[in-house]
């Protein structure tokens, strides 16, 4: 009797591979195609009536997309009905899984032995390799040694010794079809990206007035409402209440309380895009104390995706504070009362005879270290008011770490720094003409999987090349008597 | 069968809590009461993923735990049989927890966040740069911030600006008198047949609220009020316009004896008074006027002061012109570039940049008329070429010398310059003309050039000549 060479498959396996098969269809993988191009058109014109992060988190980062069918009118209508489409998470999810299923089913590894032990190990030696060169700060000197752009070719020449493991793994692994997998493998790794960049991105601003430090940056797609203790010598002790409980709060009518907040809070108002504007004679203001007793919140329609202007939406509300059930005062909060740009103004609360500080502004993220503005350059082309180049010369401190040291950040020079990116994006201008701008505006961007997609289309070109290439070779063998 | 056991979850939790000490405060999970347990479990899943210094799971960690068990236990059956291939087991993990994820619509933000954070010292850095009436404001709840003063009362108070509003009309559009005592204005246009009429109308105050004006003109058009939450559908700020306005459109249905009909207001406030510009129509005729209307809409700004009221005392550098009356008062410094002057009442700089010039000035009431000011290196071919530059722009013959142009020497902030007039030979009413002002200045020329209608650039040469002598250049 001799034994078996391979394993006869058993009745799991056979369980498996129904489960899997229905997900490994091609069909589902056009299926899949056709409803992305729809969601992209569709989220395409919804942007007309709504902003563009709305669309990004209500289509694309969703599982599940109401498509209002007035988006394909010309005029908003409003009773529009609404269609449920799958969103941008559904479809991703589905080809990744429709991707992998296809390979378990259908790609077999071809070596055995010492080949595959081989090969595995140089995939794995590859993927190592693949991920310390874009981690570390070899991309990035090659760019800069040959002054940006003309470093492109250089570094994608030392680049493809780094990927040479990963293909050299493949090739002995999975033989011809290795150019197929590394194309496979690049698709999954782009929709893992956008994963991980959905789910880890933050994208904020730190405005710098000259001669002043920050240590934080602010996200302008949201607020907070902060209630501030402003006792302690040292450091303010922030309660931050975030934006979705304040919209909660206002269409539910609950209170927002908490054990490490000494009031509760009402929102009698919440209004998702607003102006301020003095009140009329004999207009009853909506609040009791601070600001709110001289001017009135006006609701405006939220900001779309086709806004010339592309501004943002700046909530206002209006907030009752209880203390042991009883009322302290209603105030009128928003960003759109600052002291000057981006200086939140403070309106001061007593709470049990001690002083508070409150305000909606922005929500803050705060950093570990400091940054000093000592100066800001706003270059313009000669005989021009066209701006050629800005410039912030920024003095870093970390006390803490020692860190202590002067960067310069400008357009097309970001600074990258404890895994977020600095970019020069604005400035603070003057409050008259003739006079030097205040401030500088720097975008502040955290995306731990930024390098995910550069490592997919490497991948992709790479395994494109070699499918091309061996088959090419091949061709060029048959033909060759 | 080998099958391998699921990990508690908790354990894992456990692990992951002790193997990281690092206290990042941002990254705690937090639990609010209304959570479902989907969101927690995709919070918890996600943070486990993600966000490597959980340092504090917090005193629900029971819950979110037992949640992550249901969880997982909806998907028991299938995981039992993945135990006996690694590769299927390998396959599903990564998938139950990205399916967690997706179904459950991760929202990572706290509802309350509870830390210590250093003083704020831009605020008092900033309060330097801040004009003294922001400086000295007291900081509590008296404290009145600059950005409650709306756009139109900073415009009021501005040197050499009236109380008064003024505009500029598109083509094919005329200022006709008006009989009615609450109307200040009437603006006609007559297309297709059809008169159409934009009503200018200024009232004390901030006559009624918002709210109370939409109802009145709801009313008018026979639809019933609304309420707050309802005008902000109803109501946008005016893009791009001179000055801050509030931009109303209400369109009424077609009835048994009416077209359907629109309306659109554009509310100003301007020094303690309220401007209305409304057009009330056919809807078709409004559609079709709507861009004109918005556009004198945008253009309204608030009417520069008579000479004898300019607040400002004139400080311009002196012409080189030989009895030089007193030109007339002019608005407050601006600056382009290296450039500081004072524009005359009646001309705007427009702050659009334009490519190759330092500064453009539009002129108020007179379309296709402005001054710009551009330098260039060198001499730009020399002073002859110029001119011929010129005179082909309006259909001129080449002059073979300057001694027949019209030419008068000015001086320029103390430099020596040629000031040249040129008008297109046409008789027609809007031949095209200008007047430009050639400057040598170290090693660059600089150029004042005004065009428009011969008619116009002749009315306003007194004008430019002013803002000739106004120029200076900042040290």
């Amino acid at each position: 009797m001799t034994s078996p060479t391979r394993p006869t498959p058993d009745r799991p396996q056979s369980a498996i591979r129904r489960i899997i098969a229905p997900l490994a269809s091609l069909k589902l993988t056009v299926l899949l195609i056709a409803l992305s191009i729809i969601l992209v058109f569709t989220g395409t014109l919804a942007q007309r009536h709504q902003g563009i992060w709305d669309v990004l988190h209500t289509y694309f980062r969703a599982p599940i997309v109401f498509i209002p069918l007035d988006i394909f009118l010309s005029e908003r209508s409003e009773r529009s009905f609404a269609v449920p489409f799958p969103g941008g998470y559904t479809i991703g999810l589905l080809m990744l899984l429709n991707l992998i299923a296809a390979h378990a089913l259908r790609f077999r590894v071809k070596a055995r032995g010492r080949r595959l032990l081989t090969g595995a190990t140089l995939v794995a030696v590859g993927v190592l390799s693949i991920f310390w060169f874009h981690s570390g700060p070899l991309p990035a000197r090659i760019l800069s040694d040959a002054g940006g752009y003309a470093g492109v070719l250089p570094l994608m020449l030392v680049g493809a010794l780094f990927y040479a493991p990963l293909v050299a793994g493949c090739a002995l692994t999975f033989a011809r079809r290795a150019g197929i997998v590394l194309i496979h493998a690049s698709l999954m790794l782009l929709l893992a990206g956008e994963g991980v960049t959905a789910a880890t991105a933050l994208e904020t601003q730190m405005p710098i007035y000259v001669g002043a430090t920050s240590n934080w940056s602010q996200d302008i797609r949201e607020v907070e409402l902060v209630l501030i203790d402003p006792s302690s010598p040292e450091s303010d002790l922030t309660i931050a209440i975030s934006q979705s409980a304040l919209q909660r709060a206002a269409s539910s009518g609950e209170l927002i309380a908490n054990p490490a907040m000494p009031v509760a809070i009402l929102v009698d108002r919440y209004f998702p895009n607003s102006d301020i504007r003095p009140l009329s004679p004999g207009e009853q203001p909506s609040a009791t104390a601070g600001f709110g007793v001289n001017v009135a919140a006006v609701g405006l329609p939220r900001v779309t995706g086709v806004d010339r202007n592309r501004s943002i939406n700046v909530p206002a509300a209006i907030v009752t504070l209880l203390r042991e059930g009883l009322p302290i005062g209603t105030y009128l909060v928003s960003p759109h009362l600052q002291l000057a740009s981006f200086i939140p103004a403070e309106q001061e609360v007593r709470i049990a005879d001690r002083p508070y500080r409150l305000a909606m502004r922005f929500r803050r993220f705060h950093k570990p270290y400091s940054m000093r503005l000592d100066a800001f350059h706003h270059d313009l082309y000669p005989a021009t008011n066209i701006p050629k180049n800005f410039s912030s010369d920024i003095h870093i401190s970390d006390p803490a770490r020692s860190i202590d040291h002067e960067v310069k950040i400008k357009m097309n020079n970001p600074l990258r720094f404890e895994g977020e990116t600095f970019f020069q994006s604005g400035y603070i201008p003057a409050n008259h003409p003739g006079e030097p701008d205040l401030g500088t505006v720097l975008s502040v961007v955290k995306n731990p999987g930024w390098t995910i997609p550069y490592i997919a289309c490497a991948a992709g070109l790479i395994g494109l090349v070699y499918q091309f290439g061996a088959s090419l070779i091949r061709f060029l063998r048959r033909s060759t008597p | 069968m080998t099958g391998r056991r699921v990990p508690d979850p908790r354990s894992f939790i456990g692990h992951r809590a002790r193997r990281n000490h690092a206290p990042v405060c941002d990254r705690e999970i937090s639990t609010g009461d209304h959570e479902t347990p989907e969101k927690i479990t995709c919070k918890l899943l996600d943070a486990m993923n993600f966000y490597p210094n959980i340092t504090v799971v917090r005193d629900k960690t029971m819950q979110v735990a037992s949640s992550l068990t249901r969880t997982r236990s909806g998907t028991h059956h299938m995981t039992q049989h993945a135990a006996r291939t690694s590769r299927f087991r390998l396959v599903l993990q990564p998938i139950c927890i990205i399916s967690a994820c997706a179904l459950a619509s991760c929202d990572d933000a706290k509802e309350v966040r509870v830390y210590r954070a250093p003083k704020d010292t831009m605020t008092s850095v900033n309060a330097r740069n801040q004009p003294a009436s922001a400086r000295n404001a007291p900081r509590n709840g008296a404290l009145q911030p600059p950005s409650l003063q709306t756009e139109p009362m900073r415009a009021a108070t501005n040197a050499g600006m009236s109380d008064e509003l003024t505009w500029v009309l598109s083509e094919g559009w005329s200022e006709v008198a008006e009989s009615s005592p609450m109307r200040l204005a009437t603006l006609r246009t007559n297309r297709n047949g059809a008169t159409n009429d934009v009503t200018v109308t200024k009232l004390a105050g901030r006559a009624g609220s918002l709210l109370a004006n939409v109802n009145r003109w709801r009313n008018q058009l026979g639809l019933p009020p609304i309420d707050d939450a309802a005008l902000a559908e109803t109501v946008h700020p005016l893009e791009r316009g001179a000055m801050p306005a509030t931009v109303v459109d209400i369109e009424a249905p077609e009835t048994a004896d009416a077209p359907p009909q629109r309306m659109i207001a554009c509310f100003f406030e301007h020094a303690g008074a309220s401007w209305f510009f409304k057009i009330t129509g056919d809807k078709r005729d409004v559609d079709a006027l709507e861009s004109e209307f918005m556009g004198i809409c945008r253009s309204v700004h608030p009417k520069p002061r008579p000479a004898a009221q300019g607040s400002e005392p004139f400080n311009g550098t002196d012409m080189s012109a030989p009895n030089a009356e007193l030109p007339p008062a002019l608005t407050a410094p601006q600056s382009a570039g290296p450039l500081t002057f004072r524009v005359p009442p009646g001309w705007t700089q427009d702050p659009e940049p334009r490519v190759a010039r330092v500064a453009t000035i539009l002129i108020d009431e007179t379309p296709g008329a402005e001054m710009a000011i551009s330098r260039f290196a060198g001499d730009v071919g020399g002073e002859l070429a110029n001119v011929n530059r010129w005179r082909r722009q309006l259909g001129l013959p080449p002059a073979a010398t300057l001694a027949d142009e019209s030419v008068t020497n000015v001086n320029i902030a103390g430099h020596p310059a040629r000031l040249y007039r040129f008008a297109a030979s046409s008789a027609s009413p809007d031949a095209q003309g200008m007047i430009v002002a050639l400057m040598p200045h170290t090693n660059e020329t600089w150029f004042f050039k005004l065009t428009g209608r011969v008619t116009d650039i002749d009315a306003n040469r007194e004008n430019l000549e002013a803002f000739l002598q106004s120029v200076s250049f900042t040290p």
